[in-house]
């Protein structure tokens, strides 16, 4: 299409619209009572249709979406909440396990102590008693063994004493000697 | 015939966005079919939303989600509104206002969107709609009619107040007198009644001058286009329009936002005005039962 004909087509439209739109008026003012009485009309039947198929429907969803969304929020507060309770109990029933576990291993060790030191108190009652028992038998040994001698030692002087007086020394006075002997041996103070 | 809507567009940027009649009949317009138009398309963009945003009763987490993309468009709307919006001036009475402010929002906004799309001219290129013999086409954009804005804004009106009166006539009776003590209400009263019917012919300008302001630009825009193309010719000419074009398109998609924008700011002031006279009322209402119970 050649650039005179792009000009020639407007222009004429122009020519042509030009008067079309003298035949309203130019005063944006300017009007008739049919619009007002239009536009109140339209207004109203739109208002009272959508009031009866929309308005409701729509006010009602986002009723139930803003209900769902606050009851979630609450159920969501309240479940936080026993969250929170319940770990409260926890965390006390593990901080009580800890302090009775505390408890137990002190008591095991005051315990343990406590047989270490009756074991060792045992020994040392077992030993004193051994070694006294042990010194008993040797005293009692030992003052046996003295007696011993004193006997052997009386019966040989006995019989030396016989020779030396060329008596015959019965059994009987000898052993009234010894046991003389014995008896002044057993009034002397023990070494 | 690319260029034709422009040319039709930049023909008279004022007299674009004033209304036309239908076939010589001024009781059915431009404004009028946009407005019905613009009715029809609220209701198929919002009902087969709502279907599709209403819960299940399966009992499932599938009943709460919403399906589609524009269910899901019109659902954020709903919600910032009702959430961000008007939760924090109405409080826990934003549930039993909010069909009428969401009605205000997708309707106003319905209607500014289809403002953008150029029936108007695409149909009068059609050769639709001759008056006195030549095509005028039908189409436009219903809100930047003072006649409809200060429809809405009247129902707007009649509403908050008409609300704040039912619901506790002495205390919007007393929300006159501003809290002022007796001596100033020769002032007060006044002023008040005042901003009373101050406040819909705001909301009515406010959206009025936006919808046309934006619309007058691009319409002057293309304009410039048309002149700096057919003007000038050649290459330059040519080259020179790429500007104003580039502008154009700019604008169009700030008019996308104001579509927004403008909508969102009407439902909101309206929501807020209500605030004033019925959250208020209610305030005074539970501190006077606070008050009887205290003695």
């Amino acid at each position: 299409m050649k650039m005179s004909t792009l000009y020639c087509a407007p222009s004429i439209l122009l020519t042509v619209a030009t008067p079309v739109f003298a035949a309203g008026t130019a005063d944006p003012f300017a009007g008739r009572i049919y619009q007002a009485v239009a536009a109140a009309i339209v207004f109203i039947v739109v208002l009272v249709v959508l009031k009866k198929a929309a308005w409701g429907k729509i006010l009602e969803g986002l009723q139930d979406r803003e209900n769902k969304i606050r009851k979630d929020l609450v159920d969501a507060q309240t479940a936080a909440k026993e969250a929170n309770a319940t770990l409260k109990q926890y965390q006390a029933k593990l901080d009580k396990a800890q302090s009775e576990a505390r408890s137990i291993i002190e008591q095991s060790r005051t315990e343990a102590q406590k047989l270490a030191t009756q074991m060792k108190q045992k020994a040392q009652d077992e030993a004193t008693h051994l070694r006294q028992r042990a010194e008993s038998e040797i005293i009692a040994a030992k003052e046996q063994a003295v007696a011993q001698i004193y006997a052997e030692t009386a019966t040989l002087a006995t019989n030396i004493a016989g020779r030396i007086l060329k008596r015959e020394i019965t059994e009987t006075d000898q052993r009234q000697l010894v046991d003389d002997a014995l008896g002044e041996l057993g009034k002397r103070p023990k070494n | 015939m690319i260029e034709a809507p422009l040319m039709i567009a930049a023909s008279n940027p004022v007299s674009h966005v004033t209304d036309k009649p239908i076939y010589g009949s001024w009781i059915i317009s431009n404004v009028t079919v946009m407005l019905i138009l613009s009715g029809i398309v609220t209701m198929l963009l919002v009902i087969p939303a709502a279907k599709r945003i209403a819960t299940g009763k399966t009992g499932t987490l599938e009943d709460l989600r919403t399906r589609g993309t524009l269910a899901n468009f019109v659902e954020a709307i709903c919600l910032y509104l009702r959430d961000e919006v008007f939760r924090p001036i109405l409080h826990d009475q934003t549930d039993r206002y909010i069909s009428v402010l969401w009605t205000f929002f997708f309707f106003i906004l319905v209607n500014n969107l289809l403002g953008l799309i150029p029936f108007l001219d695409i149909t009068a290129v059609m050769g639709v709609n001759p008056v006195d013999g030549q095509p005028v086409g039908i189409g436009g954009t219903a809100t930047q009619s003072i006649w409809v804005t200060g429809t809405l804004a009247a129902i707007a009106f009649l509403w908050f107040n008409g609300t704040a009166i039912l619901k506790d006539p002495i205390g919007f009776i007393k929300h006159l007198t501003a809290g002022a003590p007796v001596y100033m209400w020769p002032i007060m009263i006044p002023v008040e009644i005042i901003g009373t019917f101050v406040k819909p012919v705001a909301l009515a300008l406010r959206l009025f001058a936006n919808m046309t302001g934006g619309h007058i630009i691009v319409a002057t825009l293309l304009g410039f286009v048309v002149t700096l193309s057919t003007g000038l010719g050649g290459i330059a000419g040519h080259g020179f329009a790429i500007l104003p074009l580039v502008g154009t398109v700019a604008i169009y998609f700030l008019e996308v936002l104001v579509a927004f924008i403008q909508a969102y700011i009407f439902t909101f002031l309206t929501g807020l005005f209500l605030s004033q006279l019925v959250v208020h009322a209610h305030e005074e209402h539970a501190e006077n039962n606070e008050g009887v119970t205290a003695h």
